[in-house]
Parts: structure tokens; sequence; C-alpha cells
């Protein structure tokens, strides 16, 4: 029994406007993920990685005055996969490659560790985000208020980037204030102002496709652990088909063997050619987490100028556009039924 | 002057492919507490759904509150509350922060929904159990709880789709005591959606009754009580009984004397007679005929239409028609 009984109340207050509503599903649905443990937990060794690369600005920085580390930023340079070009100038011109330096570890720290921990955080987010809703009837809750189905998606979408932003954007933007603070040169802010923009937009380059693939596998089923195998297997299939596509076209190309007797075998090929085939094959595109890469690659200006990205890019605006359409059916589709 | 109507529906149809499940209905709901009754299959939840737009028609106008359908759905979700049959809830959220949280997707203010949520729990009978993880309430509490979230926005119109399904005795009642409440004392109008014929004479003031996808019957409960016919019924019993057994005669002496006064009459069960055509006379007659056939008159009713007599005739009659 409650200690005052008033009985029931009517209520004359002002509502919030229409606009809003996605905001509550999303502030509610952020509020709710926290409470799961293995998130919190996932959410700080997300952010191990951030103090390994901030290790690297540094190292980068102090080779500009102290020589003597330049061969260990080269080195670095190197095992992250750069140019030659690039490694050279580390050698002997750092300043001047500065830009290109701080672009390439923070790809690398979206492409690598970033882009598995998303995979476990999305998991751990998104697969109950809809699921649950459709198996526990919420819809019903949810539709008969002043909401659309659009503002549902979009406020669900939220609490995906949301978390996708604390692994990605904010340590990315912290390591490149860390990196500034850690510069003794100042000229650091001219050379690389352009930075935090590419790091907004690279994560939403990230964020927009990812969360609409993983709502729509949310939306799949009302079972979330289904959700969760077809979340793994959307990635998983991609990267296998296109590594088993991958290995087809080199043995057409260069015939059998390792990397090194691969480039060997390049009869007639330049080096530029051979590297070319290496890197940039035609089946990138059927794996997510390749496409996803160059068009980040593509942000961070390190996508060389002759290659075409406007097919990578179609891509992602396919599958994020049939991802969200296939996400609204999905949950009117129950309304419906 | 007539009354605004709280639902209008022209024309409503609903198919799902080659099943009509709406048939061309056309109602005006008043306010007060209406019931709609059907079996199940009928159409009803269809067409709560069609009236909260949450389902595409296929043809056909809804007006609710005054709103038209579907360019004023916002509108009417912001004044109707919602209470759906199916078990719904928010995973994850404890009873009040469901409420809140639906509350503020009414467009109530942060805090203010909150403190709403609370005093709505309260009328709803929601304990301490309030702050308990929804997935570990019974389906009592699931269905109290519903109720809180449909009132939380202080709705003009309630849509309650089978509000006392799931509910133990006691807590029928007073769910139906509610529903009472908040129509008699805070002029809210109730369209509630039940098969329970119970629920329906206990608070509403209108009956709609629906059988394969149309309306057959809508009047008031008034009307639909009043008795086609003026008969009574008459129990007897033995002035002095001998055993238990003997406590209800054979009415035969009772009959007799009823007949002799010129009273239309007929046996029934044992002890029982029904007494057709009566009027003020009559019952002058029957205390005569008691009299004379040495008994006592146990119980003498008036003839009253059933609800359930009239809801299965009416179904049955829909059934009939269709086939």
């Amino acid at each position: 029994m409650p200690l005052h009984d008033v009985g029931y109340r009517g209520w004359e207050g002002e509502k919030s406007s229409d606009r809003n509503r996605w905001w509550i599903i999303a502030t509610t649905g952020v509020q709710l993920a926290f409470r799961s443990t293995w998130l919190s937990r996932t959410l700080v060794l997300s952010w191990v990685p951030a103090i390994i690369v901030g290790l690297f600005f540094f190292f980068f920085e102090q080779s500009i005055v102290n020589p003597q580390w330049r061969s260990f930023m080269q080195a670095v340079v190197i095992a992250a996969g750069t140019s030659p070009e690039l490694a050279q100038k580390v050698i002997l011109d750092p300043e001047s490659a500065r830009h290109e330096v701080w672009s390439s570890l923070i790809l690398i720290f979206f492409r690598y560790p970033q882009a598995v921990l998303m995979l476990l955080v999305v998991a751990i987010v998104s697969t109950r985000l809809i699921s649950a809703d459709l198996r526990n009837r919420g819809y019903l809750l949810y539709f008969s208020r002043p909401l659309t189905p659009s503002s549902y998606v979009l406020g669900k979408a939220f609490v995906v980037w949301a978390f996708m932003a604390m692994i990605i954007t904010l340590p990315a933007l912290i390591l490149f204030t860390v990196g500034l603070a850690l510069s003794p040169d100042w000229k650091v802010i001219f050379d690389t102002w352009d930075l935090p923009l590419r790091i907004v937009l690279a994560s939403a380059v990230l964020m927009i496709p990812v969360s609409s693939v993983a709502l729509a596998c949310s939306a799949l089923t009302s079972e979330t652990r289904y959700a969760v195998f077809s979340w793994f297997s959307f990635w998983v299939v991609g990267w296998v088909s296109y590594w088993v596509m991958y290995v087809a076209e080199m043995q057409r190309q260069f015939g059998g063997g390792g990397r090194r007797r691969r480039i060997r075998g390049g009869r007639g090929m330049s080096e530029d050619d051979i590297s070319d085939a290496l890197f940039y094959t035609e089946w990138e595109i059927i794996s997510p987490f390749h496409v996803l890469g160059r068009v980040q690659q593509y942000v961070f200006g390190l996508y060389p100028e002759d290659r075409p990205i406007w097919h990578f890019m179609t891509v992602l605006f396919l599958a994020t556009l049939v991802s969200f359409w296939f996400v609204r059916r999905q949950v009117v589709s129950r309304l419906r039924a | 002057m007539t009354a605004k109507k709280i639902i209008q529906l022209e024309g409503l149809t609903k198919r799902y492919g080659s099943r009509m499940a709406l048939n061309n209905i056309t109602l005006d709901i008043e306010p007060g507490v209406s019931g709609l009754l059907g079996p199940n299959g009928c159409g009803k939840s269809t067409m709560i759904k069609s009236v909260l737009g949450l389902l595409k028609i296929q043809a056909g106008s809804v007006r609710v509150m005054g709103y038209q359908l579907p360019h004023e759905l916002r509108k009417i979700r912001d004044v109707v509350g919602y209470l759906p049959e199916d078990d719904s809830f928010i995973a994850g959220l404890s009873g009040i922060e469901c409420v809140t949280y639906m509350a503020k997707l009414s467009g109530l203010p942060g805090a203010e929904a909150l403190r709403r949520s609370h005093e709505v729990m309260d009328f709803a009978d929601i304990g301490q159990e309030r702050y308990r993880n929804v997935e570990t309430y019974s389906t009592g509490m699931r269905q109290k709880l519903k109720f809180a979230q449909a009132i939380v926005h202080d709705p003009e119109l309630l849509i309650l789709d089978e509000p006392t399904s799931g509910l133990d005795p006691e807590q029928r009642t007073s769910m139906l005591r509610k529903i009472n409440n908040l129509a008699t004392q805070h002029g809210k109008s109730v369209l509630i959606c039940t098969h329970i014929l119970h629920d329906v004479r206990t608070v509403c003031e209108h009956i709609v009754i629906m059988s394969k996808g149309e309306i057959r019957l809508k009047d008031t409960l008034e009307n639909l009580s009043r008795p086609s016919t003026s008969g009574v019924f008459v129990r007897v019993e033995a002035r002095t009984p001998a055993t238990v057994e003997d406590k209800y005669p054979d009415a035969t002496n009772f009959l007799g004397s009823l007949r002799a006064t010129n009273v239309e009459a007929e046996l029934r069960e044992k002890g029982s007679v029904w007494v057709s055509n009566a009027s003020g006379d009559s019952t002058r007659q029957i205390w005569q005929a008691a009299s004379a056939a040495n008994v006592f008159i146990q119980q003498l009713t008036p003839a009253k239409n059933s609800l359930e007599e009239l809801f299965f005739n009416t179904v049955q009659e829909a059934e009939r028609a269709t086939a």
C-alpha cells in the first residue's frame, strides 16, 4: 500500500515534442545496456589498445627531435603495411611524414583492435535491442504511443552508435589529443588539424552501416541467440569468402608458394603492379570488413588516388539502406500480424 | 444535442489475405464505458488495432475523439491509453522504469514522468514489486502493469483488451472498480474488449456485440437487460415439509390454483412456475393461489433478458446466417 494513497488524479502538464521520442528510446537503451557486466568489462578492455597506439604517437614525435628513434619508427611503419615511400620519409624527414604517420596509426587503431572489440560490443548491445521487443511484444506498448517506426529504429540505432563511439571515436579523439600533448613541436597542430574531422567521418562510415546490419540481425528473429549467431556469421562468412577468393586469385596470377615467391612469380609485372595485385583485389567487395576498411582508408587520405572507391561506397550505402528497410519492415509486419 | 462520439467507424474493412477480418463496419461509440463483446477470432482485437492505427485498413474511415485516421494518428495516440491483450513488456526494466519509460514516450517530462508513474502504480495496486524486474512478474502483476502504463499519460479514452484476464477474483473486482472509478469520477471513456460477460455487466453502459467481423448488436445495457416478455418466475416452498427433500413440493396444486384464476402459467423445475404475461393484478392472484395451494412463495422474480442468452443468440444467429 502506498504511504499516501491519492487515488487517481488527472495530469495537465505540457507534453514534450513528438520529435524527441527517439532520444528517449536511445537514452533508455543505453542505460539498459550498461547493466550488462560483460559490456562494462569489454568497454574497459577496449581502451587498452588506445594506450598502446598512444605510445607509438609518442615514439614518432620523439623521433623528430631524436634521430636515433627513427629506425624503430620505420620498423613500425613497415609492419603497419604502409607504403615504402612513407617508411623512407620517416628516416629522412619525419616532420613531412607526420600527417601520414598519424593517419596510418589512427587507421590501424580503427581497423584492427577496435574492429574486433566492436564485434563483441555490438553483439552484446544490439542483438537484443529489437529481438527482445519482438519476443515480449514490447512493440505494442511502443506503437500505442505517438511514435513512428522510423523514430523507434532511429532510437535503437543510436544505442549502437553510442557504444561504438565509446570504443572507437572517443578513444581515437583522446589519442589524437594525447599525441598533441606529447609532441615537442607546436607545429603539430597545423600539420594534423584535420584529423579530428577525419576521425569523426571515419567513425560515421563505420557506425551507420554496422548499426544497420546489427539491427537487421536483431530484427531477424525474436530469439537473441539467433541474432548473435547471424551477427557473427555476417562478418565471418564475408571474411572467409574473401580469403578463399583471394588465395584462389593469387594462385591464378602468381602460382603457388608463399608471398615472396608469389611476388617473384609475377611475370612481366612491375613492383607497383605486384603490390597492387597483392593489396587491392576485386574480391574485397564481398567482405564487409574489407569494404569498411577501404572507405576508412579513403577518409584518412591513405587510399591510392588512382584507384576507384565508388564501388565500396555504393556497397556500404546499399547495405545500410537495405538493412534499415528490413528492420522497419520487420517491426511494422509484427504490428500487422 | 447529440453526445460527442468517441469512436466513429464508417465502412471499416480489413482483410488478411482472402480472410475478411472486418466487414464494412459502421459504428459510433458514445462516451462512457462500452463493452465490445464477441467470440474469439470475431475481429475485436483487429478493430481495436485499426482504431489505434496499428493496422492498415483496406477501406473505410476511422475517427477517434474527433481525430481522423491516418492523418491525425499521433493526436489519437496522445489521447488514447491502450492495454493490449497480449503479454507485453520491455525486458530488462523494473516495473516503475517501464511505466516511466512509457510516460516519457507519451511526452511527460522526465521528473514528472517518474512522479506520475508512482502515482498510477499506487492506483493500480502495485506495491514494492514495482522495483522488481518485469520479467519476474506474475501474470496478474503484468496485467496491472499494463493497466498502469495505459493510464500514465492521463488519456481521455482507454481501450482495454481483456483487462481482467489473469487476475484472481479479488483483483478482478478491484480492476473493474478502478475502471468504473475512472469513468464515473474522472470522465474517462472506456472501451472494454472482452468475452467475460460478468465484467461487461458490472461496468459497461453500452454493449456492442461482434461476430464474424461484423457488428451484430449495439445498445445500452439498460435496454438490453429490459425483459422482452412480461413474465414472472415463481418458486414456492411447502409450509410444513416432513423432510428436507419435501421442502420444494410438486407445484401442480399451485399451478392449478393459478389457472383457476385465469393466469397463464406453466410448470418449470421442481417447485417453480413461470407466469406469462404477468400484469399488476397477476401478483395479487399469485399470492392468492399460493395461499389456496398451502405453499409459501420463496422467490418472485420478474423476467429479465440474460446477457449470456442475448450474446449466444446473437452469435448463433450470425453463424447461421453465414452458413
